[in-house]
């Protein structure tokens, strides 16, 4: 499932995939990855990923 | 036949003809002479091997410094490519054992295979390197975070195209292929095709990674 959360509140800051990859340590790949849904991060790099976009990890990965 | 063909090439197994000559008639001092040179070529011919070692090492190094981008030597990867360079290991671990099965199972039933067998584990060992490196190409998993695929990507052309170069000369000589049985001496060859598989391979996702670009 497409994580459309994580895609908005990264163009909220103006970051590009690269940018937030740069931010958290991982490759582009990784966070368009994530973005699609085709990739389950770790706890940390979502942690990571929440604190660079200044979010939660309840706003970006919970599902309702 | 192509035993026979290579004994006469390495100095190592001429050992055995010298000694064979030896029991024929020889005579001593000539033989002596003979034997001297012969372990003379032997020390060379290690040392040989060992400055090859040497040198191909120190290239390997100099690659592994010149591709990074940090001036570091070691690769660094991200979580989801050490999850798919684990699973591209396995798949290549199993190509290697099926085929490697199979060969013994071709041999267990009598079928003579067309290669010596050191050619056919180091096919076998090319086969599974295949997988897994066109498996991480192809899922992003096989440059690190600190490489610079441009240089990675001239590298490996210059290393296939050296490789193709010495495989088709060495075909050319007649060696790879000895009384219908492919020999060690295939080796280059192999590589070179190693080598241009990887090259198109990464070729090939860099081709498709431009419409795969950001959303």
């Amino acid at each position: 499932m497409k994580n459309l959360r994580l895609k908005s509140a990264r163009a909220a800051l103006d970051l590009s995939q690269q940018e937030l990859a740069d931010a958290v340590g991982v490759s582009r790949q990784t966070i368009n990855a994530i973005e699609k849904g085709d990739y389950n991060p770790t706890i940390r790099l979502c942690l990571a990923i929440c604190h660079t976009l200044h979010k939660t990890l309840d706003e970006l990965f919970w599902e309702d | 036949m192509y035993l026979k063909r290579s004994a006469q090439k390495k100095p190592e197994r001429r050992v055995s003809s010298c000694s064979a000559e030896c029991r024929a008639g020889r005579k001593g001092g000539a033989a002596a002479e003979w034997m001297a040179a012969e372990k003379r070529m032997n020390k060379y011919y290690i040392m040989g091997m060992l400055c090859g070692v040497f040198v191909g090492l120190l290239l390997v190094a100099v690659l592994l410094k010149v591709t990074k981008t940090d001036g570091r030597m070691k690769c660094r990867y991200d979580e989801r490519q050490t999850e798919a360079r684990g699973k591209g290991y396995k798949y290549g671990f199993f190509t290697f054992l099926i085929g490697d099965f199979l060969y013994a199972l071709l041999c267990a039933a009598g079928f003579e295979v067309p290669a010596e067998p050191a050619a056919v584990m180091m096919i076998l060992i090319v086969l599974g390197m295949v997988v897994q490196i066109v498996y991480c190409i192809w899922k992003d998993a096989y440059f690190s975070l600190n490489e610079n695929r441009t240089r990675v990507l001239v590298a490996f052309a210059v290393v296939a195209g050296f490789n193709l170069l010495l495989g088709v000369f060495r075909l050319l000589e007649g060696d790879v292929v000895v009384n219908g049985v492919l020999t060690f001496d295939s080796m280059n060859l192999l590589c070179g095709i190693l080598f241009l598989i990887i090259f198109f391979a990464m070729l090939l996702k860099r081709l498709r990674g431009t419409s795969d670009g950001e959303e």
